[in-house]
Order: C-alpha cells, then sequence, then structure tokens
C-alpha cells in the first residue's frame, strides 16, 4: 500500500484545525497604507497582505488574501493574529524569525509559508516606497523556492 | 439595495441554506435544504446575468458569516429570518424579482411546518471537532490527511463554482458556455459531497472568501491551461489519498473522484481548443 509522502504527513492540532476552520483576518483593507503580494511564479500561487499603519508605526489593522493551500492560510491566520496591534518593527522582526524557522522545512511547507512572509515583506517595500512618492497598487516579491521544490531562477 | 450589493447578500444566503443542508443530520431534511440552496444559486445566476446586461461589475465578496448552530430548530429559525431580510430587498413589480419572491416565501412555509413537528429538532454535531467519519479508525495520519484533503478540495470546489459561472456569464460562446456548466455541475457536485464529510466529521466551515485575482481573468486561455495543471496536482492528491486511507469504501470513493477529474481535463482541452 503507498504510504502518505512527506508533504502529505502534517499534524492536524487543535489550533492549526481552529485556524483552518476559521482563518483569522482573512480579507482585504480598502484603501489599506500599503499592499504586498508573495508570489510562486512557477505555480502562480500567490498570497497577498494588506496593512493599516497608524502614526506611531503601529500595524492598527491586517489582513491577508491567498490563492494558495491549507499550509498557506494557516501560516497567514498564524502571522497576522500574532502581528495586528503590535509595532511595524514587531511584525519585522517576527517575520525574519519566521523566515529562518522554516527554512529546514519541506520544500513545500516552505513555499507555503513563505508566501506569507514575502507579502508582508513586500508590503513593507510598498509603504517605503509611497513615501518616496511611489504610485503602483502594490508591491511583489518572488519565492527563492518554488512550491515544487524548484529553486525560481533570478 | 443596488442590485451588486443584493447579488452579495444573494450569494451569502446560498452559502447560508447549502451549510445548513450539509449540517443537518437527517436525510429528509437535508435533501429539501438541499434542494433550497439549488434553487437560491439559479437566483444568484439570474442575478449576475441581470447583473452583466445592466453592465454593473460585481464580485464575490462576503461578510463573515457564523454557521454554527446547536439544533436544527436554531437552524430553521436562523434560516426563516435571513431569507426574510432578503426578501425586503426585492421589488415585487420586477419579473425576476417576483419570482424569487415566490420561491422564498415557500422555502419559509417549508421551514415554519419544520418547526411545528419537535420531531424535525435533533442536536447539531457538525462542529464538535472529534474528526471521525461514520465510525471508522482511520488513525492519525490518515485523519489527519483527510482533514487537510477536505479544507482543500470544499474551498476548491467552492472557487471553481463562481470562478466557471465568472466565465460563463461573460462568454459569447455557446461551447464555452456549456463547457463551464458542466465543470460547474460536477463542483457542485464534489462540494456536497465534501461539504457533507466535514459535516460528518464535526469540521465544517464556510470556505474562504474569493480573490478578485482568481476569476477576474484576462487571458483565458492561461486560466484553463492552470485549470488543468490544477486538475492534475488534485488528482494526484485523491490517488495518494485513495492508496493510503485505511478504509475500502472510503479509498474507492477518492478512486471515484480522481477519475471524474480526467473529463475536467478533457472538458478544458476541449474550451483551449476552440480559443
Amino acid at each position: 500500500m503507498a504510504e502518505l509522502n512527506e508533504d502529505q504527513i502534517r499534524d492536524v492540532n487543535a489550533e492549526v484545525l481552529e485556524h483552518m476552520m476559521n482563518p483569522k483576518n482573512y480579507g482585504v483593507i480598502e484603501d489599506a497604507s500599503c499592499v504586498g503580494m508573495g508570489l510562486d511564479p512557477d505555480t502562480g500561487e500567490f498570497a497577498v497582505m494588506y496593512l493599516d499603519i497608524d502614526k506611531e508605526d503601529n500595524i492598527s489593522d491586517i489582513k491577508y488574501g491567498c490563492k494558495a493551500c491549507q499550509d498557506t492560510v494557516v501560516a497567514g491566520s498564524l502571522f497576522t493574529q500574532m502581528v495586528k496591534g503590535a509595532t511595524l518593527e514587531y511584525g519585522i522582526e517576527a517575520a525574519k524569525r519566521l523566515e529562518l524557522k522554516i527554512k529546514d522545512a519541506p520544500a513545500k511547507q516552505q513555499a507555503c509559508s513563505g508566501m506569507v512572509i514575502k507579502s508582508f515583506q513586500a508590503a513593507i517595500l510598498h509603504k517605503k516606497s509611497k513615501e518616496e512618492g511611489g504610485t503602483e497598487d502594490m508591491a511583489t516579491l518572488e519565492l527563492g523556492v518554488s512550491c515544487e521544490g524548484v529553486e525560481n531562477k533570478e | 439595495m443596488k442590485l451588486n450589493e443584493l447579488y452579495q447578500a444573494k450569494h451569502e444566503l446560498w452559502l447560508k441554506v447549502l451549510f445548513t443542508s450539509f449540517a443537518v443530520s437527517d436525510e429528509k431534511i437535508k435533501s429539501e435544504l438541499y434542494e433550497m440552496a439549488c434553487i437560491e444559486y439559479r437566483h444568484l445566476k439570474w442575478v449576475s446575468n441581470k447583473l452583466k446586461e445592466e453592465n454593473i461589475e460585481y464580485n464575490y465578496d462576503k461578510y463573515a458569516i457564523d454557521i454554527q448552530k446547536n439544533t436544527n430548530f436554531e437552524y430553521f429559525t436562523y434560516l426563516i429570518s435571513e431569507i426574510q431580510l432578503v426578501m425586503k430587498e426585492y421589488n415585487p413589480d420586477e419579473v425576476l424579482s417576483a419570482r424569487m419572491l415566490s420561491d422564498e416565501f415557500y422555502f419559509v412555509t417549508r421551514l415554519t411546518r419544520l418547526l411545528n413537528d419537535k420531531s424535525n429538532d435533533a442536536t447539531i454535531t457538525a462542529f464538535n471537532k472529534e474528526r471521525i467519519y461514520e465510525n471508522k479508525d482511520l488513525g492519525k495520519t490518515s485523519t489527519d490527511a483527510l482533514t487537510i484533503f477536505l479544507f482543500e478540495e470544499t474551498y476548491k470546489e467552492y472557487e471553481l463554482i463562481f470562478v466557471y459561472s465568472y466565465m460563463q456569464n461573460y462568454t459569447n460562446s455557446t461551447t464555452l458556455y456549456n463547457v463551464y456548466q458542466d465543470l460547474i455541475d460536477e463542483s457542485q457536485y464534489h462540494l456536497k459531497c465534501f461539504g457533507n464529510m466535514l459535516a460528518k466529521m464535526g469540521i465544517l466551515a464556510i470556505p474562504r472568501t474569493l480573490m478578485k485575482e482568481i476569476y477576474k481573468r484576462e487571458d483565458i486561455k492561461q486560466f484553463l491551461l492552470d485549470g488543468i495543471e490544477e486538475e492534475k496536482a488534485a488528482k494526484e492528491e485523491c490517488v495518494k489519498l485513495a492508496r493510503a486511507v485505511k478504509d475500502e469504501e472510503l479509498s474507492k470513493f477518492f478512486e471515484f473522484i480522481n477519475f471524474q477529474e480526467n473529463y475536467h481535463i478533457e472538458l478544458m482541452q476541449k474550451a483551449i481548443k476552440i480559443l
């Protein structure tokens, strides 16, 4: 009998199940302060992050959306829940820590969580661009490793 | 209420009726609610046709829907209230509105009748998170894989129903229209299967909102090519799950679903040829 492969063996504990059944902060912020997309150019899958930043540089609101798998949905739910209401600096650090944490995970999970991190980092870039007079609707960052496990060419 | 706002209200109502049909265990009531949901879906299609005729943009945004109730009677009361709220927004002088009013007046009558008989009440188990499917002992690994599969595919079928509905509404090709209709019908069936399975496992949830980037596509050929790749990926997941899950009945079901996906690919290839 064929065994489930590494990508299919995921522990669904109570916390993960809650985020699957009721993803937190899933949606859109109209007229957000900044918007970022994390894109897997190989598969076309993406995550989009919307941030509202107040004058004290706090993440007053955050929402995300995605065309991706459940891993990305759960990662987005967990990440946005963690950083909502926190300072932007905290959010940036949290994204860096998460990036390090998933560095040795299977390729698929790296890509799925990576999409969320990249979308957040892209939103920060969008914020900086707008402050410098940029007019684009959002910024996009591509994943380094595709969901398929293939390294994306620069 | 503007027509595109009505469309959103109708979309939410369809989901409320449909997912109530999944949540309820009694097969007769489930079937009746599912038929109501099918009619609500047709309403939705007709409203979208009208939006296109009047050149009004619409989308698949929805407000959060709290679908968790404790008993059948709570659901019947909830649906009566939700249906009546939407009914207030119709213009009874307009033909489509008159039709929708008539249908929903009947639904309210039927739901009220169900409430009048205490034997129709029962406790809802669709949200208990027990993750036991029909008393089968699948083991943790297979149960987790089945859980993830059902969440992925329930969302995917919901997405496909509306992606193809949107494409269908804006096509001028009869062949493409028919291809999209076949794909919608297949996804409706799969959504019904997977929704009922989620409910049996105690993990029923309404799918997340569709992003505009997913259904507002300019390059239809690329959209269909992407769709073929997604069908192939879904087939692979089905095959793996069918082979690995420790239950013959479930394995056969996933093999059945997997084989149906073959024809979806055929339909999309047929559509690509005529573009």
